[in-house]
């Protein structure tokens, strides 16, 4: 593990990668609190606009502020900045009440302004990327969505991992008759094109659902598709490292066969085990998004970032006149990537032939 | 005979070991028989592909499904093993501690930690580790090949067992090592009263510390007898030849070549209708390819070979 760590910090974009993610998970577990704003709320009188957040004007001076704009064009959605109208944007703002993590009551947002309590009523709201066309807060939404975004990937990279453990172990240790009717299973599944077979498991099962059921469906999907191949990587390692010595002598001390599979072999097999697990959560992540750009994921009000997508960025006059409605998708790209650059160190530091030159 | 009558504590009867491959099936064992008794040790000696190791995984009962058994095998339940290669008999992602504490909760599933480091610290210091204690912590790859083999007998012992088969168990270390490997073994014999089956390709080896010797060839015993007596007189041409093509001290300073035996092991898919040596066999005679020799016994040696050498 010191030696992870020592390579971590001479690989920059590992390091940098391992960063953003952290960030992001720990936003994602505090979103109520990050999230200035109720992911469903609308600004009726602030669809569209873009993102508004200034850190200069001559009125306020320096510090992080929002300029009025005030809407011309009701059709193109166009806004133009009304000249000396400001207002402030306050660190630990009280906002909306949210329930952090359902439970616990809290008010007070990292930021925010005074709008909808200050007298006069001029106070303007703060969308750090803009509004979406109902008027919903595009950094709130992400916020709220990596929460699907963001587990999705685990949740469904250890639920087939766990398949592909149990059938993989299975065929390579006993072999035989098992081997034979797990693989062909393996094969007819890998066998049939990935998205058809999630067209056809979705659209099967009902789509009369609540957002938690959607997203369990979802995982379970993805997670079906995605076994076989672990499965046959698995089942491979099991029949080499089943013929070792240490593996016969846990059979002549009597050791249940279960016991020498999951305590003695699978263990052997650890470092690629993570290697694929990091490795396949953008597959995961990249899985829903597809699905809900395909309007068979996540629907409103449920929110993910294929949701979003799917939603407003499907569009190229769409993206030309508000292009911040992309931003879930650089979100997107970012953890992919992030994933894989770790996924790339991790490889490395599984690999026992690769010695790094002082 | 063994001095002492004792209970029997491992027994191989006429066991046949085939294997299913294409084109043939390999005949790997094809009838070997042998009795221990504690405190006894057996020494397997035979040449690649006759199979000794084969013979001690049947004992054992380790073969995988794809080998066919035949015969009777009647074993003491407290049964351990020493593998040839000790890196590889080693969990190695499990330091010493675990290792002995989960082979000592298979025999005793309450077993607590503690209790399990001061038997294991105990069994390494039977086997001559220094500082047993403080090498619990260890993982295999952290010892030596020589340790790591002491080590594995160690453990091997862990069970208290009665039989301990040694699957060559020195081949994989280097002279000086193999005799201290050997002399534990032998002291660790008389200590705990093991039946012991040693393995080796090396005649001269397992001579130091098998009582009783039995040849393989083929799948065959041709020889089986006290090893004092089957080395000073061997009876079939065989074991002759196989001590004759051994380094003798002072070897490498003399131009003479070594002695040799002509020709190749025999194919077990295709084994001999008659002796499985003929073909290489300097004493050959047209029957000895006709029909496998019969097993004799002649006083405390038997011997499988029409024309045995200067018969005892």
């Amino acid at each position: 593990m010191r030696e992870f760590f020592r390579r971590l910090t001479r690989r920059p974009l590992a390091f940098g990668s391992l960063m953003v993610l952290v960030v992001l998970y720990l936003s994602m577990a505090f979103c109520e609190f990050l999230a200035p704003y109720d992911p469903n709320r609308l600004f009726e009188d602030h669809s569209d606009l873009p993102p508004n957040l200034t850190w200069y004007s001559s009125t306020l001076g320096f510090g992080p502020q929002v300029q009025t704009l005030g809407l011309v064009n009701g059709v193109t959605r166009q806004y133009v900045r009304v000249k000396g109208e400001y207002t402030r944007v306050n660190l630990l703002a009280q906002g909306e009440t949210m329930k952090l993590w359902g439970l616990v009551p809290i008010s007070v947002h990292l930021f925010g302004t005074d709008f909808g309590r200050d007298p006069e009523g001029k106070a303007q709201p703060v969308f750090l990327f803009g509004t979406d066309n109902l008027g919903r807060d595009v950094f709130s939404r992400i916020l709220y969505g990596s929460r699907i975004s963001l587990t999705i990937g685990f949740v469904g990279v250890f639920l087939s991992l766990g398949l592909a453990l149990v059938f993989g172990g299975l065929a390579g240790y006993f072999g035989g008759i098992w081997d034979w009717i797990i693989m062909r299973l393996c094969e007819f599944i890998i066998l049939i094109p990935g998205l058809y077979l999630i067209l056809f498991l979705r659209s099967i099962l009902s789509d009369h659902m609540d957002s938690g059921q959607s997203y369990m469906l979802i995982t379970v999907i993805l997670s079906f598709v995605g076994w076989p191949g672990t499965a046959r990587m698995i089942r491979g390692m099991v029949h080499a490292v089943k013929r070792q010595d240490f593996v016969a002598n846990a059979r002549l001390e009597s050791m249940p066969s279960l016991t020498i599979l999951f305590r003695h072999i699978v263990p052997q097999m650890s470092s690629i085990l993570i290697l694929s697990v990091t490795l396949g959560v953008p597959g995961f992540i990249l899985g829903e998004t597809a699905l809900s750009y395909l309007g068979l994921g996540i629907v409103d009000p449920a929110v993910s970032w294929g949701s979003m997508i799917n939603r407003d960025a499907t569009s190229v006059s769409n993206l030309l006149a508000f292009p911040w409605l992309f931003a879930p998708g650089i979100f997107l790209v970012v953890v992919s990537l992030a994933f894989n650059f770790i996924g790339e160190l991790l490889r490395d530091w599984a690999d026992p032939n690769w010695k790094e030159s002082a | 005979m063994s001095p002492v009558m004792g209970k029997i504590l491992l027994s191989v009867d006429n066991l046949r070991v085939t294997f299913a491959t294409l084109p043939a099936p390999v005949q790997a064992v094809r009838g070997v028989s042998f009795h221990l008794e504690a405190g006894e040790c057996l020494g397997i000696v035979g040449e690649s592909g006759s199979g000794k190791s084969v013979t001690a995984w049947a004992a054992a009962g380790l073969l995988g499904k794809d080998a066919q058994t035949e015969g009777t095998i009647v074993r003491s339940p407290r049964t351990a093993m020493i593998f040839q290669e000790p890196s590889r008999s080693f969990d190695p992602i499990m330091n010493l501690e675990n290792t002995f504490l989960e082979t000592f909760r298979v025999h005793h599933p309450k077993t607590t930690r503690a209790e399990a480091r001061d038997r294991a610290a105990t069994l390494l210091g039977e086997v001559h580790i220094a500082g047993a204690a403080e090498r619990l912590g260890s993982f295999p790859h952290q010892f030596s090949g020589g340790m790591l083999q002491r080590v594995m007998i160690a453990l091997a012992l862990a069970g208290d067992p009665e039989v301990l088969l040694c699957d060559e168990p020195t081949t994989a270390l280097d002279v000086t090592i193999q005799a201290q490997i050997l002399a534990l073994l032998k002291e660790l014999q008389t200590k705990r009263k093991l039946a012991l089956v040693f393995i080796s390709h090396d005649l001269e080896t397992v001579a130091q510390v098998a009582d009783r010797l039995m040849v393989l060839y083929g799948g065959l015993v041709l020889e089986e007898g006290r090893t004092a007596e089957v080395l000073a007189q061997p009876a079939h041409p065989y074991t002759k030849a196989l001590w004759d093509s051994r380094v003798r001290r002072g070897s490498h300073y003399k131009t003479d070549p070594l002695v040799l035996i002509g020709g190749m092991p025999p194919d077990p898919r295709f084994p001999e209708p008659g002796c499985p040596f003929a073909p290489r066999c300097g004493r050959v005679q047209p029957e000895c390819r006709v029909g496998v020799p019969p097993l004799e016994s002649v006083g405390t040696r038997t011997r499988r070979c029409f024309f045995p050498l200067e018969a005892p």
